[in-house]
């Protein structure tokens, strides 16, 4: 139960006009068939701010890292350890 | 062909129209009138198609039947079968272009609707959208003086385009100056719910979501804060401006002043 269960097992409570349905919480910018309006998930705005609060005050522990196929799959670039963007080995 | 039976191609019309990804995002956003006139149009382009099966249909053995089976089993009304496949055609073709190789491929739901926000969006829905896909806040400043920074969590809808939802980070006010003045940083808040009520951090965090009703707002803008607090150094005019170093995190933050 926890974080984990609401980021990875996509148990999350649904506020006003959000979707999370997916297994990890999809932070891109999804169009509404039923409706035309642009949303995204509530849980992956909140993971995204928490990573920003908690990542710059001290250890995220309890906080779920992207999956790295996630992070091939957005842009093909992976964080060197010294944190700078270098794109990925080609298997 | 009896005009109750066009009722069919238009309904097939209106299906293909509202269910394409071609044009479905695009459907959103007209009007009655001009939906009815849209509908009308493909389901013309339907009864065509169908007009031109129906006459290789007896060229075709196995339709050949099937057309005899519908012949003598369905009531005798004239065209009632082109009718009929002018409506099944206008049902069944947004699945073919949706979901069949190469047409998926052309008009992906993406890659559409982002085209149809920014090309018939408002400058505000466009602003959203861009909030929500850079995964950049916004602030948004309300005819009452109150100011809301956060993310966009819901954007605006094109035929209900009253209110946004928005996952508030900071919020203040304007002086009498017209300048900001935020008095709350969610930051701070944000991060003991994290570490206090682990179980339910996300649901309570969820809750500080604001409805932003449209017509309460006067302006809104992409907000950065690294670059708000480096070059908005908060300063009345003709006192020395502040050191431009980011203010610490706080709950209550000394307010700062933008112009």
């Amino acid at each position: 139960m926890g974080l984990y269960s609401y980021f990875i097992e996509g148990n999350v409570p649904m506020a006003i006009g959000t979707k999370t349905s997916a297994a990890v919480a999809d932070s891109s910018a999804k169009v509404s068939e039923k409706t035309g309006g642009a949303y995204t998930d509530m849980a992956a705005v909140i993971q995204s701010e928490l990573n920003r609060i908690i990542g710059n005050a001290g250890p995220n522990a309890g906080l779920v890292q992207t999956e790295p196929e996630d992070v091939l799959g957005k842009g093909n670039r992976l964080p060197d350890s010294n944190g700078t963007l270098r794109e990925a080995e080609q298997k | 062909m009896p005009f109750n039976l066009l009722l069919l191609p238009l309904l097939g019309g209106f299906l293909f129209f509202s269910h394409w990804n071609r044009t479905k995002y695009f459907a959103k956003r007209q009007d009655k009138e001009r939906l009815l006139l849209y509908s009308s149009f493909y389901g013309v382009i339907l009864l065509a198609i169908s007009f031109g099966a129906s006459i290789i249909v007896p060229h075709i053995p196995p339709l050949l039947r099937l057309r005899h089976w519908w012949a003598y089993n369905t009531p005798a009304i004239r065209f009632s079968g082109i009718s009929s496949f002018a409506f099944a055609l206008g049902a069944l073709a947004p699945g073919v272009f949706n979901y069949v190789w190469p047409f998926k491929r052309i008009w992906t739901s993406e890659k559409v609707s982002r085209k149809a926000i920014f090309d018939y969006g408002g400058p505000l829905e466009q602003l959203l959208y861009r909030a929500i896909d850079e995964q950049k806040s916004v602030m948004v400043s309300l005819s009452g003086g109150k100011v809301y920074v956060g993310r966009v969590v819901t954007s605006l809808a094109p035929q209900d385009d009253s209110a946004f939802y928005l996952l508030q980070t900071k919020s203040g006010y304007r002086d009498e100056k017209q300048r900001v003045e935020m008095t709350t940083n969610y930051d701070e808040v944000y991060r003991q719910i994290f570490l206090h009520e682990k179980e339910s951090a996300l649901s309570i965090i969820s809750d500080f979501g604001v409805v932003i009703p449209v017509k309460e707002i006067v302006s809104a803008t992409l907000f950065r804060e690294d670059i708000h607090t480096k070059y908005f150094p908060h300063t009345e005019l003709g006192k020395p401006p502040a050191s431009n170093t980011p203010a610490p995190t706080s709950a209550l933050m000394s307010p700062p002043k933008s112009p």
